[in-house]
């Protein structure tokens, strides 16, 4: 050993002198730092540099879709003074349980999808836009400029309206929802409801304010960064000043034992009202001062940047649509185990079911409640996927910027690179994804109606056990098919396309979907014996039919998602070539 | 600049063959040593008027070396994740141009193998036992140094300076022929 640390010793001074030879003096070094290829080393700002500000203008305009929609959704569902309109408020009113998850997924359902559908049309817009237009640079920088204001205006509005309305029904009524409390008269002949007078009137007061920011904002007026910070310490006191006096005086929660005065209510929506103004609008302020600094900080673009902007559009693009691909493949797989295990994932109990005991304090509840616990089960898996498309927009640009920005070579050939290499991807991720939830969708419906419930109760039940693994096999098929898609074959790409595939299709998926609906597929199919008393499970085996069935509707879905995909591609122009 | 341009010109002027010859000795292939040097310069250069104290610049350049270091060796990872076929400007992956210096120089075959064995198990390193090893060894710097460098302790140093050594003795060992024998080793430090 000695030998050998003897011999490392001996070639790791063989290295010392070699890096002594070819010297370069300091001054040679020095007079280095101006060859342009030493400063091409540095990482190559100025081609990214029209994706920053077609990012910032993408980020303004999805933030006025997504505050659009959360202040729409508010207004029509979570204030409770629509409910003064009629019996129409309490439809709407019903369909938003008291679960928390139920509301966050009805607010969160509609911003997400209006951020993430705001965000590519509009990146895509001004992307296709910017190689046409004589100056690149002014156009994108023009564009974020124009929807500056009403980006601020909007997300400080929405931002108040969210907190104020979360903070008042979460403090003052404890999220009590259901409609009867509503009307309930107080000791002084009050309801609830005009209790919330002067919520309104700050929701309103809201809206003025933003006007005001959004306008001062387009003429460039911006807040000075103390000014920021004054802003912020005020609305911290004020805060502060709120929940201590809620707290102090008994304030919170409004209840029929304890009702504030009215102006114990006005003071409390005044100051609460103007401490989340101050802090929404400090917020509001950073998050224009981060867009309006990566703005200032771009040197100007090189040329092709215009080209890389579209280019990285795109690849976001593909990305996001691989990440939500891959999410719904997961979710549906997820969805499964869960009606595989359903004891260890729920904590909803029916009456006396015998599976709800220790093992709701040891796995994670809310995968099941969020997945598959009740009606609103399908707009949360939605939802899931949508969040998933956006998480994987952002890492697309990300990424994007990364590799096109640091790596050697031509930063657009670099980009291209990258757009033709992740288009296989994309495709056979959506197309699983699809597939995945068609299946599950559609076969689910058959044989478990009502989810979680058919598979709590249908635990003793050979049926749903072979059922559901048959379900786990036509994952794994689905993520095969998937695979060989996305290998790209020219020869499977072209079999696949083909017509005749599609008629396969649509025969099998057909056929599955006719037979499933007209026989009785429900693993609980029951029989009732009124002298023991009891209830037999005898769901129809269906020992061929069954697996048939769910392998017809697969092989059925892929092949025409798959032709519809490929057809799809073939006709938008590919931005690389 | 150009005041900024004659303060990093005076202050180089004693660390400059230190700071080479350690840019080089952290990279497989010398050219590469010299493209470290010259990024980690530039970024000096940039950065200067944030440097208060002259007397902290020897200090203050081994650690840009060692940042640029780092941030290729973070490329070198992209690049194998999403390979882009692009220009050589890495330091692990390329190979030494070592025939082109074998016939325009008086450095011996015996020497030259003994450095390119050197550098592919230096190579073979994470990045942070490879600084250690070559700031230790190489450019006789103390544990206490190395360790203000790294920013990690004393301890830590030795750790991975014991860490470098073993896993180059196992690349040693798995060199085609085993390790070299003492004659041809002996070579190199002719």
């Amino acid at each position: 050993m000695t030998t050998l640390d003897d011999t490392i010793t001996r070639d790791l001074a063989a290295v010392a002198a070699d890096s002594r030879r070819a010297w370069r003096t300091a001054d040679d070094a020095l007079a280095r730092l101006d060859v342009p290829t030493t400063r091409a080393a540095a990482p190559r700002l100025d081609a990214l540099a029209l994706t920053a500000v077609t990012q910032v203008f993408a980020r303004r305009v999805a933030r006025i879709a997504a505050g659009g929609a959360a202040m729409l959704v508010i207004a029509i569902v979570a204030t409770p003074a629509f409910l003064v309109i009629g019996n129409g408020g309490y439809d709407i009113a019903a369909a938003v349980d008291d679960n928390a998850l139920g509301i966050a997924a009805w607010l969160a359902a509609p911003m997400l999808i209006a951020h993430t559908v705001a965000r590519q049309l509009a990146a895509r817009w001004l992307a296709t836009r910017l190689p046409s237009s004589a100056s690149p640079d002014e156009l994108a920088r023009r564009l974020a400029r124009r929807v500056d204001g009403w980006s601020t205006g909007v997300l400080f509005a929405a931002g108040t309206w969210i907190a104020l309305v979360a903070g008042v029904l979460y403090l003052a009524f404890h999220r009590s929802f259901p409609l009867t409390p509503w009307f309930e008269r107080f000791a002084d002949g009050t309801t609830r409801m005009d209790r919330l007078d002067p919520l309104l009137v700050a929701l309103f007061a809201t809206v003025v304010v933003a006007c005001v920011l959004g306008r001062a904002f387009t003429r460039a007026l911006p807040w000075a960064p103390r000014t920021a910070r004054l802003a912020l310490a005020a609305g911290l006191a004020a805060a502060a000043l709120t929940v201590g006096a809620g707290l102090r005086f008994e304030l919170w929660p409004i209840a029929p034992h304890a009702v504030p005065t009215r102006v114990a209510s006005w003071f409390l929506t005044v100051v609460g009202a103007g401490s989340v103004m101050l802090l929404v609008g400090v917020f509001a302020w950073w998050v224009r001062a981060r867009d309006e600094r990566a703005v200032a900080t771009c040197p100007p673009p090189a040329a092709g940047a215009a080209r890389i902007a579209l280019l990285e559009n795109v690849f976001a693009r593909r990305v996001a649509w691989t990440n939500a691909g891959v999410a719904s493949l997961l979710t549906m797989a997820l969805v499964v185990a869960i009606l595989n295990w359903p004891d260890r994932y729920t904590l909803v109990c029916f009456g006396s079911a015998p599976f709800c005991g220790a093992a709701r304090d040891l796995m994670p509840s809310w995968i099941a409640e969020l997945l598959v616990a009740d009606d609103h089960r399908w707009l949360r898996v939605f939802v899931t996927i949508v969040a998933a498309h956006a998480l994987g927009a952002r890492a697309g640009r990300w990424i994007f910027g990364r590799v096109v920005g640091r790596a050697g070579g031509l930063p657009e050939e670099n980009a291209r690179e990258l757009v033709v290499r992740v288009a296989d991807a994309s495709l056979a991720a959506v197309v699983a994804g699809l597939t995945a939830v068609a299946t599950i969708a559609v076969t689910t419906r058959w044989s478990f109606p009502d989810m979680l419930p058919s598979a709590l109760y249908a635990l003793a039940n050979d049926v749903a056990r072979t059922t559901l693994r048959q379900l786990a096999i036509a994952i794994a098929l689905i993520a095969a098919l998937a695979s060989l898609l996305g290998l790209g074959r020219a020869r499977v790409t072209r079999t696949l396309r083909h017509p005749l595939a599609l008629g396969l299709g649509v025969a099998l998926a057909g056929w599955a979907t006719w037979v499933g609906t007209s026989r009785d597929l429900n693993v609980l199919h029951a029989t009732y014996d009124r002298a023991s008393r009891t209830t037999t499970y005898d769901s129809p085996p269906l020992e061929l039919l069954r697996p048939a069935l769910i392998l017809g509707v697969t092989v059925g879905a892929f092949l025409i998602f798959t032709w519809l995909a490929l057809r799809w591609r073939g006709r938008t122009r590919d931005p690389a070539a | 600049m150009e005041g900024s341009r004659e303060r990093l010109r005076r202050l180089l002027e004693p660390v400059h063959d230190r700071a080479l010859s350690f840019a080089r000795c952290l990279c497989r292939a010398r050219a590469d040593g010299d493209d470290l040097y010259q990024e980690a310069l530039l970024r000096a250069l940039l950065k200067l008027d944030g440097l208060r104290d002259d007397a902290a610049f020897r200090a203050w350049l081994f650690r840009i070396v060692v940042s640029v270091h780092r941030n290729r060796c973070r490329r070198a990872f992209w690049r194998r994740l999403l390979p882009l076929g692009e220009a050589s400007d890495g330091d692990s992956t390329s190979e030494p141009p070592l025939l082109l210096d074998l016939r325009t120089s008086d450095w011996s075959p015996d020497a030259a193998n003994a450095a390119s064995r050197a550098r592919a198990a230096l190579a073979a390193l994470p990045a942070v036992q490879r600084e250690a090893i070559v700031l230790f060894e190489i450019e006789g710097w103390q544990v206490d140094e190395i360790a203000a460098l790294q920013r990690v302790s004393a301890s830590a140093v030795k750790s991975r300076l014991a860490r470098g050594r073993d896993r180059m003795r196992a690349h040693y060992h798995q060199q085609p022929g085993g390790a070299p024998t003492p004659a041809l080793a002996r070579g190199a430090s002719r």
